[in-house]
């Protein structure tokens, strides 16, 4: 009885799994037409009608992902979109942490004021001062440096936001605690209340990363020579060739996609079970 | 009221008024007033200008700006399809990632590969999804066609048009809501959960009842994030459709792009970007109001 | 609320005075402040060279070309290095160039040949023409429409660098099965008829269809021989209005019948839908032989070629036509790119880019240019050496395409607008909704609208 009751819920559960998994390929089929794509050559691209665009070749070929690399310094580019990735990243934690954690655990004059003024650079277009920030990056004579393509991005209205609403879970009693201990205003807020949000600021990091990795125009403006340029400038650059083909394009996309999805599968363990890790203790 | 006890220091004690908050925020505020407010605050000015090639100043007009831009014959067009747009990508991202959330809310041996799938598409940026999804809508030979057996121009036909680039920004976007939600409900309490089902309470009974409520925070969180990212959603427009075919994909920040960048009329897209900064600001509040009214705090 | 109001209304009065007063006059340019290479540069020169700094629209094999150019300039020469950075598609680079200072501008640019208005406009280029009449070694004669579409009254604005005709191919299968010569489709009444014998007949699911752009309306309108905008298509000043709906010389009659054809085309569903990339569908199409034309530029002849021979399919490519049988049909608008030399205050640096731009259209690199892309010659020295009547060979009616443009004239040329994009997105715009259901004469009363509209801007805010 009882064995034939457990052997019929792991049934269920693995017709679940499966439907689940199905699922998850059917959201993941665009990049699978991506990578087909990119294997095989343009006549076969340009012929493959429907569904055909999902069937491996007969003879994949690298070629395509070869033209890339020797056409743009993919290595560079990619470097510096990681230092880019990581001025910001770095900078976000520790600025939207301090900046979070005075508009939770303090009170102070004109609080309500600042955070409606932190809140509300969500809601400004970005592109619409992307022109002005330029002619000043220009004036401070930061053009074609990692400072300046970085400094507009080095705060986030999102990240003050999200920290803030992280720390609005933690319960008192650790406060009052705190203090019975003697933990001072910062002490406090880098022995306890930093450690326990590192689950909010892995979510904030990758955020970030895919919001860096993928910027265009910002680093078009501010950047000139090719020892500066990102991904994504590649990507364009690749595009605008008027000669170009359909596998070439798609090479470059799986290219730009692959970096990003395989940082995403490494670190997608540590984002979920993380932040729900986190959320359970407090 | 809910929000007046939300913005009370947690600690909830008095304290002798110290410089050390305004310090923490100083960073903050500093590039926010350098990147955001200083140009923020030339863009309202100059809605109020005439602006040569170059965006400078030429003459104060006053609010005839606005006019031209309020009168101009495809404004109503241009706002409509703005909301429309906000609409599809808001509901279609919600329901979707909800779903798939709900889908994988228990937590398994296993259970993180299709996790990984589901989120998957966030880290697609918009210009290599542009190029996969012009492929994959073609008229002819088009896999989506295949797919449902239809003979449609899926990015070059007005009436689909707004809809087929809503689906790609759907597409883009479930995957950071699907985790913010995924967070959610793993937090409901397991205890609630058993009880229910003891109570004799089906998934989809629990769903309402438990999860949903309980996950409420995190559900108006990605609701505030969807509005604001579906209003400034852009990059895919210009890729997929450029705001064509005959205007059908120009939303307000589309617009505002074609004027300042290739259009070289910067008041005019000063204006519709503070229309825009209005309409968004005003949707947070009305959102923000309703959370105070539905939010379940624990 | 009420206080964050006032707040903020306090600070846009404060600012707004800054603002105003933080307008600086332009400082006149005294001495060349040209950049000259120090050992160890970035740029691998050697030392003392002169710093020639060239914004490209240029990605992939086209810029491996060009940057292969550029070596061999740089190495046959010890006074200038010139530098290729690419900065985006034609309307980001020009967007760009309008918000970068002067000492940070480069000396060259490239863009497309119906952008020259608007770099004419743009008050940061110097005129070509000054280093013509500079230069005693200048000899070339450019074919006339290349002199037409890239200067006016004044001289040389640009120089052409790829001349490309527009026009259209054609799946030579389709044709035959049809019964129709392709070279017969001189006006775009023929095209229609084509179109309706070869869908209604059913020898190809779709007749026609173009590369998404405005264009090439204009260039019909051209052929026909009429001016598109006021002031002598704006060549002897900025234009006022569009002619579109000015009928008194029978122009705006002409406009209404050409799109009343593609509307009627497209209601039928003979028209694949305009604004599909041509790349990803209508090449496809073309090659499949479900699609009869595609009205482009020839610069793609190659590679269409290569997808319809891989299906057994030959093709060729027809100048562009007039709409009317009785069109004047005299001058070919010229389409394909241009480089301009940008003032960026450094005389010497746009001394070498003058000289650079000498270099590259060199019958040389010119023969090995055009054997790259499918451009076409754009002086007789070039059409006439025998490697290039050779590459010839293989595709006979691109030979009849350069017998044909020879024997047009000057008369034709882009309209010279500064607010290009707006000008031919409107075009482009009016096709996509008479294709659509939208009523021809509305679709054109929109257009001229907004044309107009944003010529007053312009002229309001620059006149």
């Amino acid at each position: 009885m009882k064995k034939k009751g457990i052997s019929k819920k792991a049934a269920k559960y693995w017709a679940g799994y499966a439907v689940k998994i199905l699922i998850g390929l059917l959201i993941c089929t665009p990049l699978l037409v991506c990578f087909m794509s990119a294997i095989k050559t343009e006549a076969e691209v340009v012929n493959s009608l429907g569904l055909q665009a999902l069937i491996p070749p007969l003879n994949p070929t690298i070629q395509n992902f070869i033209d890339v690399c020797t056409k743009v310094p993919m290595h560079k580019f990619l470097l510096n979109t990681l230092i880019q990735c990581g001025t910001v990243i770095v900078s976000q934690v520790i600025f939207c942490s301090l900046a979070a954690y005075a508009l939770t655990y303090f009170d102070f004059r004109g609080k309500n004021l600042l955070f409606t003024f932190i809140l509300t650079t969500m809601m400004i277009p970005g592109d619409v001062v992307i022109i002005a920030n330029y002619i000043q990056i220009q004036k401070w004579n930061l053009t074609n440096t990692h400072l300046g393509m970085a400094l507009p991005m080095l705060i986030g209205g999102m990240g003050i936001f999200l920290m803030r609403q992280y720390y609005l879970t933690l319960p008192r009693d650790l406060r009052e605690a705190a203090d019975i201990d003697g933990c001072g205003d910062m002490g406090f807020f880098f022995r306890i209340a930093l450690p326990l949000s590192v689950p909010s600021l892995a979510a904030l990091s990758i955020r970030e990363f895919i919001t860096v990795y993928n910027r265009y125009f910002w680093p078009l403006l501010v950047t000139n020579s090719e020892n500066m340029r990102t991904v994504q400038l590649a990507v364009a650059a690749m595009k605008d060739a008027e000669f170009n083909s359909t596998a070439l394009d798609m090479a470059c996309a799986a290219c730009c996609i692959i970096p990003v999805v395989l940082v995403f599968i490494i670190g997608h363990k540590y984002i979920v079970k993380g932040m729900t890790a986190g959320a359970v203790k407090g | 009221m809910n929000k007046k006890k939300q913005l009370q220091p947690v600690s909830g004690r008095k304290k002798k008024p110290t410089p050390l908050p305004y310090l923490l925020l100083l960073p903050a505020l500093a590039l926010f007033t350098a990147f955001t407010y200083w140009p923020f605050l030339r863009t309202i000015i100059y809605s109020f200008a005439l602006t040569d090639k170059k965006g400078n100043f030429v003459k104060w007009l006053g609010i005839q700006n606005y006019i031209r831009v309020f009168t101009n014959r495809n404004f109503g067009t241009i706002f409509g399809q703005t909301w429309y747009f906000a609409a599809m990508v808001c509901i279609g991202t919600l329901v979707v990632a909800m779903v798939l959330a709900l889908l994988s809310a228990e937590q398994h041996k296993g259970s993180r590969v299709y996790e990984t799938l589901f989120s998957m598409p966030m880290a697609v940026a918009s210009a290599p999804a542009a190029t996969i999804f012009i492929f994959i809508m073609r008229k002819e030979g088009g896999i989506l066609n295949q797919i449902l057996g239809t003979d449609l121009s899926w990015l070059n036909d007005p009436v689909f048009a707004l809809e087929s680039v809503a689906i790609v920004t759907i597409w883009l976007s479930i995957g950071s809501t699907f985790i913010f939600l995924l967070v959610g409900f793993r937090n409901v309490p397991i205890d609630l959960i058993e009880s229910s089902t003891l109570d004799g309470a089906g998934p989809f009974r629990r769903a309402i009842k438990i999860m949903i409520p309980l996950a409420s925070p995190q559900i108006f969180f990605v609701i505030f994030l969807n509005i604001t990212a579906s209003f400034r959603a852009f990059g895919q427009i210009k890729l997929l459709t450029s705001g064509g075919p005959n205007g059908a994909t120009t939303t307000l920040i589309y617009a505002m792009y074609e004027n300042a960048f290739l259009n070289g009329r910067y008041e005019t897209a000063y204006v519709q970007a503070l229309i825009l900064f209005i309409v968004i600001f005003l949707v947070t509040r009305v959102q923000t109001a309703l959370e105070e009214r539905m939010v379940f705090y624990s | 609320m009420k206080k964050i109001l006032a707040l903020i209304l306090a600070l846009v009065m404060a600012l707004s005075l800054v603002a105003c007063g933080e307008k600086q006059p332009d400082e006149p340019v005294v001495e060349d402040t040209s950049i000259v290479l120090q050992e160890g540069n970035e740029y691998g020169a050697p030392a003392g060279r002169i710093l020639v700094m060239y914004w490209s629209t240029y990605g992939s094999s086209t810029a491996e070309f060009v940057d292969k150019i550029i070596d061999e300039f740089n190495n046959m020469q010890e006074e200038y290095w010139v530098v290729r950075e690419y900065n985006g598609g034609y309307y980001d680079q020009i967007a760009k160039l309008m918000a970068t200072e002067q000492k940070d501008l480069p000396a060259l640019c490239n863009s497309s040949s119906e952008t020259v208005g608007a770099y004419l406009h743009s008050g940061i280029i110097k005129m070509v023409q000054d280093y013509i009449d500079a230069d005693p070694t200048y000899d070339r004669e450019l074919y006339a429409p290349l002199t037409a579409t890239y200067g006016n009254a004044d001289g040389m604005i640009g120089y052409p660098i790829g001349l490309s005709q527009s026009g259209f191919f054609y799946n030579k299968t389709v044709f035959e099965k049809a019964g129709i010569d392709p070279t017969s489709l001189t006006s775009f009444e023929k095209i229609y008829d084509a179109v309706l014998k070869i869908c209604g007949e059913g020898h190809a699911k779709y007749g026609i269809s173009e590369e998404h752009s405005g264009i090439w309306a204009n260039y019909a309108f051209h052929r026909e021989g009429f001016y598109t905008v006021d002031n002598d298509n704006a060549s002897t000043g900025l234009p006022t209005k569009c002619l579109y709906d000015d009928n008194s010389n029978g122009f705006a009659d002409i406009v209404k019948q050409y799109y009343t054809q593609w509307a009627d085309l497209a209601a039928k569903g003979y028209v694949y839908p305009v604004g599909s990339s041509k790349k990803d569908e209508l090449e496809p199409a073309f090659a499949n032989a479900d699609l009869a034309m595609i009205i482009t530029t020839n610069s793609s002849y190659k590679r269409i070629y290569d997808a319809c021979k891989a299906n057994g399919h030959e093709i060729g490519f027809q100048l562009m036509y007039t709409i009317t049988d009785e069109g004047k049909g005299t001058g070919y608008c010229t389409s394909g790119n241009g480089m301009f030399i940008i003032d960026n205050g450094k005389t010497k640096s746009m001394q070498g880019a003058w000289e650079f731009l000498k270099y590259f259209t060199s019958p040389d690199v010119q023969l090995r240019w055009n054997q790259m892309t499918s451009y076409m010659p754009m002086y007789k020295e070039v059409y006439e050496m025998p490697e290039y009547q050779a590459d010839l060979e293989w595709r006979p009616s691109f030979k009849q395409n350069i017998e044909d443009f020879l024997a047009g004239d000057d008369s034709a040329f882009y309209a010279f607008t500064a607010t290009n994009n707006e000008y031919t997105l409107a075009q482009q715009t009016c096709l996509e909704a008479v294709c659509n259901g939208t009523p021809v004469d509305d679709a054109i009363a929109t257009m001229v609208q907004t044309i107009n509209d944003a010529f007053d801007m312009y002229n309001l805010s620059n006149g």
